[in-house]
């Protein structure tokens, strides 16, 4: 499955080289490396430190196919209403980007963090803008392509449906900010795979693949949920031509990471196959 | 005998997509004189706190007349380990947690949370707790010297391999031995093992337990009603043993950041009426 890139965020308790050491124990290719303690954090990142982080990745043949600082649980937002946290927000992924170049991901993903939400969404929604554009002009610097993928409700009052993301690509305008898609997200604003594809098209560059409780929970393993991810493994197959990154987030995924993606690995493989009706009432 | 009323003190965290303002507006609209302040972003990120922030905290914390019991830095979500093996990542871990320390002394804050950080899993934990235990060590001497008690909080199995259930925790404090170093009980972490408060009453004796955040669960941190530990018994069984801290409120859960207001009010207003004397 050369499409499939698989992210460190279910090891984050076990040491980078494990999870780096796991990846190719399952014959996984590509990589989404999650930046965050204890793997990597790009404020704890001196120069000798990267570039050993990059020989860790080159000799074991791993490609980054996206890099992806957290941002979702670290006191980091764009969009943030305090000046002080949106320019320190706005350094840390100027920081991630040159990381992300040494380490030759093509991507950086974002997402357009949060206003207060007991403020006009508009506010939120400028800042973000605005913080983007800066950030846009920067990844042309590099080449690299900045993704953004919507959130549900509860992570962010701004960009929650295709909607808001279409508005925000067109506001920064700039052919380094490009549209990603998780499906989480996806589910719970009620859209589907079929809507992605025909709003953004080719100029979909990124996306996080996962099932989910239909209920408004984290990310899951692909079969552990209820979504209709055979579904969505065809369609995303015949039509879009990057990476579809599996992205453990639910915290039982922790104990023993590598069980839970080779569990998403041989359910995908059974999808390949023909005969994959029968093995799919059996998973 | 009239029993000492325990400070019902509702925690930031809730509102961690609104202002602090309006957190601190609601608590003292819902006759709450206690918090417990959580530290993070976007109401007090501790890394990035100036003197003059604290300063203008406090000055705000007494025109509300607003006392805080305990301050909880965020730990379990920002890139923190006091047990990290990794000698950059605890270096920033103990900067962040002395600065934590003296940012609780500006607030006068009498109590601070810790955790014990975590070890690898694939790695035996010991080398990780001697780590943990040394500057555990290290931080209650500098907290006794402040006049703060520190309340060790155990994590749940999937965000430590250290303290994480009432006999580790007495493990630390015994290894540890300083006095300054007490415990803190989570209803809901205890109860996702089957712990309840008098498992910890048991284990720890009622007077090395700081702190407690009664919260409903298991599997979240959730108001009065919206889960299914038995409560009232929890607050007997605290009451009966002598506790004489403060019931920090630790709400969250994705459902009730868009709204908390609600939620607040409906917490503190529960735990209020369970400690009106029959």
């Amino acid at each position: 499955m050369r499409n499939v890139s698989v992210m460190n965020y279910n090891y984050q308790r076990y040491p980078l080289e494990y999870f780096l050491e796991s990846m190719n124990r399952l014959e996984v290719g590509a990589i989404e490396l999650w930046a965050a303690e204890p793997h990597l954090y790009v404020e704890d990142l001196p120069a000798a430190r990267l570039s050993a982080l990059r020989r860790e990745i080159v000799s074991r043949e791993l490609k980054v196919a996206c890099f992806t600082p957290e941002q979702c649980v670290y006191p980091i937002n764009i969009a943030a209403r305090d000046e002080r946290l949106r320019a320190r927000s706005v350094d840390y992924f100027k920081k991630s980007l040159a990381v992300a170049a040494e380490l030759e991901s093509p991507l950086l993903l974002v997402v357009p963090g949060s206003g207060f939400y007991n403020e006009p969404k508009e506010e939120g929604f400028k800042r973000s803008a605005e913080s983007l554009r800066t950030l846009g002009e920067e990844a042309a610097k590099y080449g690299i392509h900045i993704v953004m993928e919507t959130r549900t409700p509860y992570g962010t009052n701004l960009v929650n449906n295709i909607g808001d993301l279409r508005r925000l690509i067109d506001e920064v305008d700039s052919p380094f900010v490009d549209p990603m898609l998780d499906t989480v997200p996806m589910n719970v604003a009620g859209e589907d795979v079929r809507a992605w594809l025909d709003a953004f098209g080719s100029r979909l560059r990124h996306v996080h693949f996962c099932d989910g409780d239909g209920k408004g929970g984290s990310n899951m393993a692909v079969g552990d949920g209820v979504f209709p991810m055979r579904d969505y493994w065809e369609l995303l197959n015949k039509e879009y031509e990057g990476y579809l990154t599996l992205e453990l987030v639910v915290n039982r995924y922790y104990l023993e990471p590598e069980k839970e993606v080779r569990k998403c690995l041989e359910r995908l493989q059974a999808m390949s196959e023909p005969e994959a009706g029968q093995i799919r009432q059996t998973i | 005998m009239r029993e000492r009323v325990l400070a019902v003190a509702p925690s930031n965290v809730l509102y961690k997509f609104h202002s602090l303002d309006s957190f601190l507006a609601e608590a003292v609209r819902c006759g709450c004189g206690t918090i417990e302040l959580w530290g993070g972003a976007p109401h007090l990120d501790i890394e990035a706190a100036t003197p003059a922030d604290l300063k203008e905290l406090r000055r705000r914390l007494a025109e509300l007349e607003l006392r805080v019991c305990c301050l909880t830095p965020e730990t379990g979500l920002y890139p923190v380990n006091i047990a990290s093996n990794d000698p950059v990542l605890r270096q920033r871990s103990e900067i962040y947690a002395m600065k934590s320390l003296e940012a609780a002394a500006e607030l006068q804050a009498p109590i601070m949370q810790v955790t014990s950080g975590t070890g690898y899993y694939d790695r035996p934990a010991e080398e990780a707790w001697r780590r943990s235990a040394d500057f555990l060590s290290r931080l209650s001497h500098r907290a006794d010297k402040l006049g703060i008690r520190l309340a060790l909080e155990a994590l749940p199995v999937h965000e430590s391999n250290l303290v994480r259930d009432a006999a580790s925790l007495r493990r630390m404090l015994d290894e540890v031995g300083q006095p300054s170093l007490g415990a803190l009980l989570d209803t809901s972490t205890a109860a996702a093992l089957s712990e309840s408060p008098d498992d910890y009453i048991r284990l720890l004796g009622a007077e090395r337990i700081a702190h407690i955040q009664l919260v409903d669960g298991p599997g979240g941190h959730l108001a009065w009603g919206d889960g299914t530990l038995p409560l009232a018994d929890y607050l007997a069984s605290i009451r009966a043993a002598g506790y004489a801290g403060s019931l920090g409120l630790e709400l969250f859960d994705h459902k009730y950041y868009v709204d908390p207001a609600p939620v607040l009010r409906r917490a503190a207003g529960a735990l209020s009426e369970a400690l009106q004397p029959a």
